[in-house]
């Protein structure tokens, strides 16, 4: 009878903070963005996004090569060192590309907007619900 | 017949008490059972509603990721380096399929090539020319990737077990692969989470989405139904939860009722034969009291009968011995009968002694309004054997008196003299072997003594014991068949028993139990 009181107990525990965050679109329409607010932030978008897909290509492809050597029972322990700096040098500039995407947004956004976006984005992390991100290479 | 029918109605009386506890005892058990199952099916919904939101939540992100929305979380981000980790999947899919088939490999575009370079089988178009697949070929890498361009799509190489396969994926189909791994994650991690055994999902067509991955267990409770997302309209979701916690409580319950029951059945059983053995004893007693209270009272009234006649005999008796007394001194015929007229008067003042004492024996039997008084039973075990030691000695036997011990008991002196006086007499009469002893002795125990009388005559036969205590029964030939009764009666009316074990041959020993006064 312990196992489904337990159950019910972090059954609630866990779906509660679920039902209290908003949709990204409730998210959106509650920042009540003005017309050039907005395209404000189309441009600051447009500008960051063609420089993280390509580093996210790029690092797709050093992965997949990066899970090959693993793979590979011959693999070259200088060859895989090298892959996993050049990775990690890649997500740093990503990481990089997106502080500054939030300095310049936040320059965009009145306080209140600000406190939104923030406060969805730790609720998004507080969530851990993404499946999304996970670092597959090297199993 | 009263037995049976007593034991009939018990066992009848037990049976129904027995049923109904079963009966009772199993709607308990489905009751529960069907408690447990109606938690099982909120915890059902429970996570029914959990994985409904959890998948609306992460493919309104997805949806949004080909419009790519206006403001960036980090979220966002997060999707957008997700396409490895499909890649990935992928990759591990096919190296799980032993037989390359073409039906089996969930892509549009794909060619598998042999060693040689032959084409094995194809679907759609994958931009990769000959001279790359065969350069491919001749490496040792396993892995053939090309990125994107403006040209060409994403397309990836890759050896399993002696065939090769390459396929192109355009951004609709990473997008479809994308949802169906992000499905998948969810299930997956989710199910573990919430400690689900299986879940599965079903399309609109109701075709499993995802490779099944759950098999309805065997021990499982089942919650189907339409899923109900705004992203996935028609879709169907089947949950399986444990139902081994039910069940294993279900089945201990079962076995603890089964021994319960089996306890009842048990103490049921020994409570209803003690109660049978209880009332047998009981009636048995009954019967018993009933038999000596009626033949109490026809000693009583036979001794009030005794007692009328033996006052109007007395003095007849008493007129008819004066006279014979006179006859004998007065009266002697002087013609040569002398002797045998003198033997006729002695065997009548014989018989007329005889009717005295038998009368005597009568008047005392019914004296029951006697008054008791505190009595040595040694003293008056002594007295009554210097009255009999003269006829015991008579036949060449002893008596042995080996009650020294001082017991002292409330009774009627001349009454309980005459119950040891008939019991000893009786022994004396039945022995016949000179320098026979009888024996006498007592014990204490509970209260009680417990004098024993013991000779060593003939013994008394095993069928005839019952019936010494009868009236008028007797196995002697001079016997009357009085001595035994009025010594019962006596014995009974000072609140104790007289008991006798007996062996035909090696005599026979009379216990006569009396209550003990405490001084």
């Amino acid at each position: 009878m312990k196992k489904v009181y337990l159950f019910f107990i972090l059954l609630t525990c866990l779906t509660s903070p679920l039902l209290a965050q908003d949709s990204y679109e409730d998210f959106e329409r509650g920042l009540n963005l003005s017309g050039p607010q907005r395209a404000k932030i189309e441009d600051i978008k447009k500008k960051y996004m063609a420089e993280w897909k390509t580093i996210n290509r790029e690092i797709m492809g050093k992965r997949m090569e990066l899970r090959d050597l693993y793979r590979n029972p011959n693999q070259s322990g200088e060859r895989i060192e090298r892959l996993h700096r050049e990775i990690f040098e890649l997500e740093s500039l990503r990481e990089d590309l997106f502080g500054r995407y939030k300095a310049e947004l936040s320059k965009v956004l009145d306080e209140k907007q600000k406190e939104r976006y923030n406060d969805f984005s730790n609720a998004e992390k507080r969530r851990g619900m993404s499946p999304m991100g996970i670092r597959r290479y090297g199993r | 017949m009263g037995d049976r029918k007593a034991v009939l109605i018990s066992a009848v009386i037990f049976v129904i008490f027995i049923a109904l506890t079963a009966i009772t005892g199993y709607l308990q058990i489905k009751m529960i059972v069907k408690n447990i199952e109606g938690q099982l099916e909120n915890e059902g919904e429970l996570v029914f509603n959990h994985l409904k939101r959890e998948i609306d939540i992460n493919l309104e992100y997805l949806n949004l990721l080909e419009e790519v929305p206006t403001v960036i979380t980090p979220k966002f981000l997060s999707i957008m380096v997700y396409d490895d980790a499909i890649i990935d999947e992928l990759y591990s899919y096919l190296k799980e399929i032993k037989d390359l088939r073409k039906e089996e490999i969930p892509l549009s575009n794909f060619i598998i090539v042999d060693e040689k370079g032959e084409v094995q089988a194809k679907r759609g178009e994958v931009s990769i020319d000959g001279s790359q697949i065969t350069s491919f070929l001749t490496k040792k890498e396993g892995t053939f990737i090309r990125l994107p361009s403006k040209k060409n799509l994403l397309t990836i190489g890759v050896k399993l077990n002696g065939s090769t396969i390459f396929f192109s994926i355009d951004d609709r189909e990473l997008a479809s692969l994308r949802k169906r791994l992000t499905i998948k994650e969810i299930i997956d991690n989710e199910g573990r989470r919430l400690n689900v055994m299986g879940i599965n999902l079903y399309d609109e067509r109701g075709a499993p989405y995802l490779p099944l991955i759950a098999r309805p267990p065997k021990d499982a409770h089942t919650l189907k139904k339409r899923l109900n997302s705004k992203y996935l309209p028609d879709f169907t979701i089947e949950i399986f939860l444990s139902k081994r916690f039910a069940l294993d409580l279900t089945k201990r319950m079962a076995v603890n009722f089964v021994f319960i029951l089996a306890g009842l059945s048990l103490s049921g059983s020994i409570c209803t034969y003690i109660i049978f053995f209880l009332v047998r004893r009981h009636e048995r007693k009954l019967r018993e009291f009933e038999k000596e209270f009626e033949t109490k009272e026809r000693l009583v009234s036979l001794g009030r009968l005794a007692s009328g006649m033996a006052h109007e005999i007395k003095n007849p008796l008493n007129a008819i011995g004066i006279s014979i007394q006179r006859l004998k001194r007065e009266f002697v015929p002087g013609d040569g009968k002398e002797n045998e007229y003198l033997q006729f008067i002695d065997i009548i003042r014989g018989e007329i002694s005889r009717i005295d004492r038998i009368v005597e024996e009568f008047l005392l039997s019914t004296k029951a309004h006697l008054p008791f008084t505190v009595e040595n039973v040694g003293e008056i075990l002594e007295e009554v054997r210097l009255v009999l030691s003269e006829k015991a000695s008579e036949k060449g036997l002893s008596i042995k008196n080996n009650t020294e011990r001082q017991v002292m008991v409330l009774c009627q002196r001349d009454r309980i003299k005459q119950v040891f006086y008939n019991i000893i007499l009786n022994g004396i009469e039945v022995m016949d072997t000179p320098g026979g002893v009888i024996d006498i002795s007592y014990a204490v125990k509970d209260g009680e003594v417990h004098i024993a009388i013991k000779d060593l005559g003939p013994g008394i036969k095993r069928e005839d014991i019952p019936r010494i205590f009868e009236y008028y029964y007797t196995t002697k030939h001079k016997g009357m068949g009085l001595g035994l009764p009025i010594s019962y009666m006596i014995v009974k009316d000072h609140g104790g028993d007289i008991r006798v074990h007996s062996e035909e041959g090696k005599g026979s020993t009379f216990i006569i139990t009396l209550p003990i006064k405490k001084i």
